[in-house]
C-alpha cells in the first residue's frame, strides 16, 4: 500500500506533464474560418520541418476571436502556439504583452519582399509583432453588364455619388460584405480617410478622434444617401448570398469572394475595379490577418519555425490561388498561377498600396463599438447629428468609460 | 435565570474552535472585496497595462453619474419586482397545496426543488427556445421576435427555477401553524379570511419575509438568461450584466470593479430595507 504511493504520485506527474497526448514537436495552429485550406498548408510545412501542426478553430467574428483569445492568453493558457490573428486586434494583443518578441532572424525572413501596408497591419508601436500572412482590400464587384447599365464607366475611378445614384436608377443593389463584424468600422473608417480624415489618431486613452469634422460629415453624408436609396441594408453577413440572387447588382468585398461556394454560380459573370472614391485617389479598408506565437507557446522556436515557413513565398502563393485572399508578398502577384487563378489580382494589389489599415491602436475595439452604436440603423445616420454623437461616444469609450 | 444566561456564554474554548473557519471566512470575503475596492480606483483595462492610472472617486463618479447604469438598476429591480410576486403567488398555492399530502410528502419536497438543480444556464436556453421559438409562439399564435418575448422568456426561466425553492421556505412557514389554533378558530366561527389573516399569515410571517428577501437578492444576480436575451433586447441591460459586460467584453477592470461595489452597496441596501419593511426573523 505505502510502496503504491510513490507511483500513483509519479503518474500524476506524468499525467499533468503532457496535454494529451501531445507530443513535444507538436504545434497548434489556431486558424479563422477564412477559407483558406490551413490543413494542406500545415501538412506541406511539417514533411519539411521537424514538427507536426494540429490545426484548432477560433469563431469567424472578430469580437468573439477577442474574448477566445484575451481569455485564454490573459490567463497563460499554453494551448496556442501559433495564432492566425486579425489585423484588427494586433494592436491590443501586443500591447497587452500576450506575444512572443519576434527573432531578428525570423523577422528578416517573414518581411522580406513584404507589401509594406502588410507590414503595418502586423506591427505594433514601430515594432513587427507577428508575420504578414494575408491583407484584403475591399473592391467594388458587379455582376454583368450592372455597370455599364448604371452609367459608370469602368475604366476610370468611380465616385460614391455616381455609384449611388446608378445603383438606385436601375433598381439593383449595392451590397457590403461583412463576413466578421467589422464591416460597418471599416466602412466609416474608410470614408472619413477618402474625403480626406482620419477616425483616430493617436494610442493612448486621449486620441485625437476625427469624427466631427468636415470629412465625417461626408462620410455620414454618404451613409444617409446609400440609406435613403434604399439599394441595400449597408454591412451584412448575407451581403454574397444577396449578391448572387436575383437582385445582386453591386458588392463591396475583398478578392476572397471568389472562392465562396455562395457565389459559384455567378462568379464567372463578376468583376472587380478599385474601391469607389470620395475625392482623388481610390481608397480600400485593408484587413487581414497575420501569424502571431503568444508569449506563453510551449516552444516559441519551434512555432516560429513554422510560422517562417507558411508565411514563405510559396505558402502564401497556394493560400492566394485557392483561397482569393490578397498574399503580403509582393513576389506572389507576378506568379501565373495566381495570375490565372484570380482575376482580380492586379486590381487588389494596386488597392494593397493606396489603402487604409486599421488605426494601430489597442483600443480600436472599443471604436468600432462606439462607431456600432451610433452609426446603427444607417437608416438614422445623419451628416448634422451623426458625426458630433459618434465623436462623443469614441472618446468616451476610449477614454474607458461606460457603454 | 442563571442558567439561562450560562446557556448563552460561550465557553472559553470555544473561540478557539471557532477561529480557524472565522479567519477562512473573514479571508475569502475581504480579499477578493478589498480587490476590487482597490483596483476600481484605477482606470485600468485588461490588455493595455502600460495605461493604468490613478482615477481616484472617478470610476464611481462615473458610475452614480451615468443614466444608463441607473436605467439598468431600474429595469433589473423591476423583473425582480415580478419575478418574486409571481414566484410567491404560486409557491403559496403548491405549499398549501403540498401541505396536505402526507404519504408521499419527502419525495414531492425533493421533486419541487429539480428545477432549482438544474443549470441556470440550460434553464435559461430552454425557457428562451420555448417562448421566442418553440411551444409557446405556436400555442398562442404570437411571433416571438420582439422584446416582449424576450422579456417574457427571462422572467418564465428566472419564476421557473425559484419557485421550487420558495415553495418550500413557504411551507416550512404553514407548517408552524398550529392546528389546535386553526381547530379553534374554525370553532370560533371565523370566516376563511379571518382564518388567513389572523392565524395563517402571523405564523408563516417571518417565512414569508425570509422567502421575499432570499429569492429578490437572488433574482437581483440573475445572468444566464438576459445575457441569452442580450441580442434581442436593445438598449436594455440589467445591472449585472453591464458589470460583465464592461469587465469581460471591453476589459474594463477598474471600472468594472466599481461597478460592482456599487451594485453591491444597491444589493445591500435593498436587503436592509426588506429585511427592516418585513421584519425578518430567524424561522428555518
Amino acid at each position: 500500500m505505502v510502496a503504491a504511493v510513490p507511483l500513483i504520485v509519479s503518474m500524476m506527474i506524468a499525467g499533468c506533464a503532457g496535454t494529451g497526448s501531445a507530443s513535444s514537436r507538436d504545434l497548434r495552429w489556431w486558424v479563422l474560418p477564412d477559407g483558406v485550406d490551413a490543413r494542406s498548408l500545415a501538412e506541406t510545412c511539417s514533411a519539411e520541418g521537424d514538427y507536426r501542426i494540429e490545426l484548432e478553430q477560433l469563431p469567424a467574428g472578430v469580437d468573439q476571436q477577442r474574448l477566445e483569445i484575451v481569455r485564454r492568453l490573459s490567463s497563460g493558457d499554453d494551448a496556442i502556439d501559433i495564432l492566425t490573428l486579425d489585423t484588427s486586434l494586433t494592436a491590443e494583443v501586443a500591447a497587452a504583452g500576450y506575444l512572443a518578441p519576434i527573432p531578428a532572424e525570423v523577422e528578416s525572413a517573414v518581411t522580406g519582399g513584404v507589401l509594406p501596408k502588410a507590414i503595418e497591419a502586423a506591427s505594433y508601436d514601430g515594432t513587427l509583432v507577428a508575420a504578414p500572412w494575408w491583407l484584403d482590400p475591399q473592391l467594388l464587384w458587379y455582376r454583368g453588364t450592372s455597370a455599364e447599365r448604371a452609367g459608370l464607366d469602368t475604366t476610370k475611378p468611380i465616385s460614391w455619388d455616381d455609384l449611388l445614384a446608378g445603383a438606385e436608377r436601375l433598381g439593383s443593389t449595392l451590397l457590403i460584405d461583412d463576413p466578421d463584424g467589422t464591416g460597418l468600422g471599416d466602412w466609416v473608417r474608410v470614408l472619413v480617410a477618402a474625403a480626406g480624415g482620419t477616425v483616430l489618431e493617436g494610442e493612448g486613452r486621449r486620441p485625437q478622434v476625427g469624427l466631427a469634422t468636415d470629412p465625417g460629415r461626408t462620410a455620414a453624408g454618404i451613409v444617409q444617401f446609400y440609406a435613403s436609396a434604399g439599394i441595400g441594408p449597408g454591412p451584412s453577413p448575407d451581403a454574397r448570398a444577396e449578391f448572387a440572387g436575383a437582385r445582386g447588382g453591386f458588392l463591396l468585398a475583398s478578392s476572397a469572394i471568389v472562392s465562396d461556394p455562395v457565389l459559384s454560380a455567378v462568379v464567372a459573370d463578376i468583376k472587380a475595379v478599385a474601391y469607389p472614391v470620395v475625392e482623388g485617389e481610390s481608397v480600400a479598408p485593408l484587413s487581414g490577418v497575420s501569424l502571431a506565437v503568444p508569449a506563453d507557446a510551449r516552444d516559441p522556436d519551434l512555432s516560429f519555425e513554422a510560422v517562417t515557413c507558411l508565411a514563405s513565398a510559396e505558402s502564401q502563393q497556394t493560400m492566394m490561388s485557392r483561397s482569393g485572399h490578397g498574399a503580403t508578398r509582393s513576389s506572389v502577384y507576378e506568379a501565373e498561377e495566381v495570375k490565372g487563378a484570380i482575376a482580380s489580382s492586379g486590381v487588389t494589389l494596386e488597392a494593397l498600396e493606396s489603402g487604409v489599415n486599421v488605426p494601430s491602436t489597442p483600443y480600436w475595439q472599443r471604436v468600432r463599438v462606439a462607431l456600432r452604436d451610433t452609426w446603427l440603423p444607417i437608416t438614422s445616420v445623419s451628416p448634422s447629428t451623426t458625426p458630433a454623437e459618434s465623436q462623443r461616444a469614441v472618446t468616451e469609450l476610449v477614454s474607458g468609460g461606460m457603454r | 435565570m442563571t442558567s439561562h444566561a450560562a446557556r448563552r456564554r460561550p465557553t472559553k474554548g470555544g473561540w478557539r474552535l471557532v477561529a480557524p473557519a472565522l479567519l477562512v471566512l473573514v479571508a475569502i470575503t475581504l480579499w477578493p472585496l478589498g480587490r476590487a475596492l482597490y483596483t476600481s480606483l484605477y482606470t485600468e483595462s485588461l490588455t493595455t497595462p502600460d495605461d493604468t492610472t490613478f482615477a481616484g472617486a472617478d470610476n464611481y463618479v462615473h458610475v452614480v453619474t451615468s443614466p444608463t447604469w441607473w436605467v439598468a438598476v431600474a429595469f433589473t429591480l423591476v423583473l425582480v419586482a415580478t419575478v418574486v410576486v409571481i414566484q410567491l403567488l404560486l409557491a403559496a398555492g403548491f405549499a398549501a397545496a403540498l401541505r396536505r399530502i402526507t404519504v408521499i410528502a419527502p419525495y414531492t419536497r425533493i421533486l419541487v426543488l429539480v428545477p432549482f438543480a438544474l443549470m441556470a444556464t440550460v434553464v435559461a436556453f430552454a425557457w428562451r427556445e420555448g417562448i421566442t421559438a418553440g411551444f409557446a409562439p405556436q400555442w398562442f399564435h404570437y411571433s416571438g421576435d420582439g422584446q416582449g418575448s424576450a422579456l417574457a422568456a427571462i422572467a418564465a426561466s428566472e419564476i421557473w427555477r425559484g419557485t421550487g425553492i420558495t415553495t418550500l421556505i413557504l411551507l416550512a412557514g404553514l407548517m408552524r401553524v398550529p392546528p389546535a389554533l386553526l381547530e379553534s378558530a374554525v370553532a370560533d366561527g371565523a370566516t376563511a379570511r379571518q382564518r388567513l389573516t389572523r392565524v395563517v399569515l402571523p405564523a408563516a410571517a417571518p417565512a414569508l419575509a425570509v422567502a421575499v428577501v432570499y429569492r429578490s437578492l437572488d433574482a437581483f444576480r440573475a445572468f444566464e438568461a438576459p445575457l441569452l436575451a442580450q441580442a434581442s433586447l436593445t438598449g436594455l441591460r440589467t445591472a449585472p450584466l453591464i458589470v460583465w459586460d464592461t469587465t469581460f467584453t471591453s476589459f474594463e477592470i477598474g471600472l468594472g470593479a466599481a461597478m460592482s461595489v456599487v451594485l453591491l452597496t444597491v444589493v445591500g441596501f435593498l436587503g436592509v430595507m426588506l429585511t427592516l419593511l418585513l421584519r425578518v426573523r430567524r424561522v428555518l
